[in-house]
């Protein structure tokens, strides 16, 4: 379960995200939509303690974020906008590094396994000969080698094509409903968020997103 | 400990062993390099050795161990013939009755020299070898005098030339000892001022090692860049211990690296290992390692990193005269060398100042990390 009330984040003198509230709980999958510079990174940031607030209140499965970090931390997987894997070494090295650093162990069998559940197959190559499709999926993977319970994806899905897009939905699904993830997801795309969101969360003032994503029958709030 | 060892350095371990023999290699390339080019600039000259006196015997030695001169030992006549071929730059003679002159002080032809038209080096080689044998007649002449005493105060058999002239000899070793420019480990080198040696083997190894050891510690940078950091918020151990771990991890491989490094010079160089050079190698390590981890900390991107690391190695080799002696530096002002860390290591000591400066550094290192990390 997670709480979250009256945040506000300002950078300098620029208000980005204002008196949000919203609730999220087990096996739950929520987008979260907004035009370009709307907040949607910086609430993922905020909800996975990369940066604070600067007011509310947060709470992941009654733990408070501001006395209880280390342990709200074991429980988040976040994963970055920006592709965060060494490019340097080969799928398998990425994973068994952060394996080594993780708080799960895991067999190199299980971690080889997590990949191929995502239908990243290419376990001995290296990174820098990856598609984008694949680096996407193997930035998602790390950020899963600690079974966590709550998964914060900015963008998994930008810039990759159908096939893959579907088979991270897919892999996302299974994860929520079997597994009982919480997941909130950025995306731009609005029928991969009407085909795998539960509900939506839309940031900033504008109502453009609202109004599409309510036609399409999901429902909707707009965080301000 | 296991994800220490596990980690980078075992995706990484071929180049990283290259760069840990590197230092050792190029220093023996740099060495060996330097040795041949010595020895073809040496001149080549022949030694025709007519008498087998004590006084003979001891002029030779003095000659064969002249830095710049190649000395061969051959008769006359296939001297001759090779100078006539330009093959030597000149020929010397010690003749039968050489003692005999010198301990009755007759100066005059106590060598016999050679040369062709082509002998560059002569007039340079002829002083080098009459200064030497001057030497044996003053000291005989000495000698000569003091006996003279003894013999008039009827005290003669207490005394013999042998002894005063060893003993001459003895107080010009340690007064040419003293003229030395600084030794490392004073081994037999310094015994002579005109050899004192271009290059040092440890001076050379140092620089090396230095830049050796700023490349090794890039993966503070590779390991910590922008887009990885996120992922460390989400580890069981934090980049900061993991960094520590890695520093104690590669000062342990390049100490092993280090000793080792010492039983090779030791074996190649006559270099030698002693418990105190032991830890005066160990402090060095400590010191650059500290160094490179705490300036890796600093920059963001690795090319800087990689100037400024070479330029603060060659900076600390010059200012610890490693490569050229800066004894006149050093005598005017004596606490330079107290700025570099290569100095203490050159002269077995150990850089205190470098340590407590740099592990203050490190805890506010430890310190600031704990806080900037959200
Ligand atoms: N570190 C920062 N300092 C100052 N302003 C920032 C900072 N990070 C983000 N912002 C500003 O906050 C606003 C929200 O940025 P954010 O990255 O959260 O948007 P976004 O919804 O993720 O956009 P996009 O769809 O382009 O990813 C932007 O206007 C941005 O300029
Ligand atoms: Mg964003």
């Amino acid at each position: 379960m997670l709480e979250v009330e009256g945040l506000q984040k300002r950078y300098k003198q620029k208000t980005v995200l204002e008196n949000c509230s919203l609730q999220m709980k087990q096996g739950e999958i929520v987008g979260l939509v907004g035009e370009n510079g709307a907040g949607k990174s910086t609430m993922l940031q905020l909800l996975a303690t990369i940066m604070q607030p600067t007011k509310g209140e947060i709470r992941l499965d009654g733990l408070s974020y501001k006395e209880s970090v280390k342990e709200v931390r074991r429980k988040i997987g976040y994963v970055p906008q920006d592709i965060s894997i060494w490019e340097e070494f080969t799928v398998e090295q990425n994973m068994l590094f952060f394996e080594r650093l993780s708080w799960k162990k895991r067999t190199q069998e299980e971690c080889r396994q997590l990949c191929i559940d995502m239908q990243l197959t290419h376990w001995k190559e290296g990174v820098q000969s990856l598609s984008g499709g694949m680096k996407r999926k193997l930035n998602l993977a790390i950020s899963l080698l600690h079974d966590p319970i709550l998964l914060l994806l900015d963008e998994p899905t930008v810039g990759i094509d159908l096939k893959s897009k579907t088979e991270i939905g897919t892999y996302l699904h299974s994860l929520a409903k079997n597994k009982g993830k919480m997941i909130m997801y950025t995306s731009h795309d609005m029928d991969e968020i009407t085909n795998v969101c539960d509900r939506v969360y839309s940031i900033g003032k504008d109502s453009f997103y609202m109004d599409l994503l309510q036609e399409k029958g999901i429902p909707v709030e707009q965080l301000r | 400990m296991r994800w220490m060892v596990l980690t980078r350095f075992r995706n990484e371990w071929k180049s990283i062993v290259c760069w840990l023999l590197l230092p050792i290699v190029m220093t023996l390339l740099v060495m060996k390099s330097v040795g041949v080019w010595q020895e073809e600039t040496k001149v080549p000259i022949a030694l025709v050795v007519q008498e087998e006196t004590q006084l003979a015997k001891q002029l030779v030695d003095e000659i064969v161990n002249t830095e710049l001169l190649h000395v061969h030992f051959m008769v006359l006549d296939e001297a001759l013939h090779k100078l006539e071929q330009h093959e030597l730059d000149s020929v010397f003679v010690i003749r039968e009755g050489y003692e005999e002159s010198v301990l009755s002080n007759r100066r005059n032809q106590l060598i016999e020299a050679y040369s062709s038209n082509q002998s560059f080096a002569y007039q340079a080689v002829v002083e080098t070898i009459t200064s030497l044998a001057q030497q044996d007649v003053a000291r005989s002449k000495a000698s000569f005098v003091i006996k003279q005493l003894f013999v008039d105060y009827g005290r003669e058999s207490e005394w013999d030339y042998g002894e005063i002239i060893g003993k001459s000899h003895e107080r010009q070793q340690n007064e040419a000892l003293l003229r030395t420019s600084f030794s490392y480990y004073d081994k037999e080198e310094t015994s002579n001022d005109s050899t004192a040696p271009l290059l040092q083997v440890w001076g050379v190894w140092t620089l090396f090692a230095m830049i050796t050891t700023f490349f090794l510690f890039d993966w503070m940078l590779k390991e910590n860049r922008p887009s990885m950091r996120p992922r460390w918020l989400f580890t069981a151990i934090s980049f900061r211990r993991y960094a520590l771990g890695m520093l104690l991890f590669y000062t342990a491989i390049l100490f092993s690296v280090d000793v080792l490094t010492a039983f090779i010079f030791l074996a190649l160089f006559d270099e030698a290992v002693t418990i105190r050079i032991l830890l005066s190698l160990y402090a060095f390590r400590l010191t650059v390692n500290v160094l490179a981890f705490l300036l890796a900390s600093v920059y963001r991107q690795l090319f800087m990193y990689y100037v400024s690391g070479i330029a603060i190695a060659l900076f600390l080799i010059v200012i610890g005269g490693a490569i050229l002696p800066l004894d006149g530096l050093m005598r005017k002002w004596p606490w330079i060398e107290l700025l570099s860390p290569v100095q203490s290591l050159l002269t077995g000591s150990i850089p205190i100042g470098w340590l407590i400066a740099l592990s203050t550094l490190l805890v506010l290192w430890m310190w600031k990390g704990g806080k900037t990390i959200a």
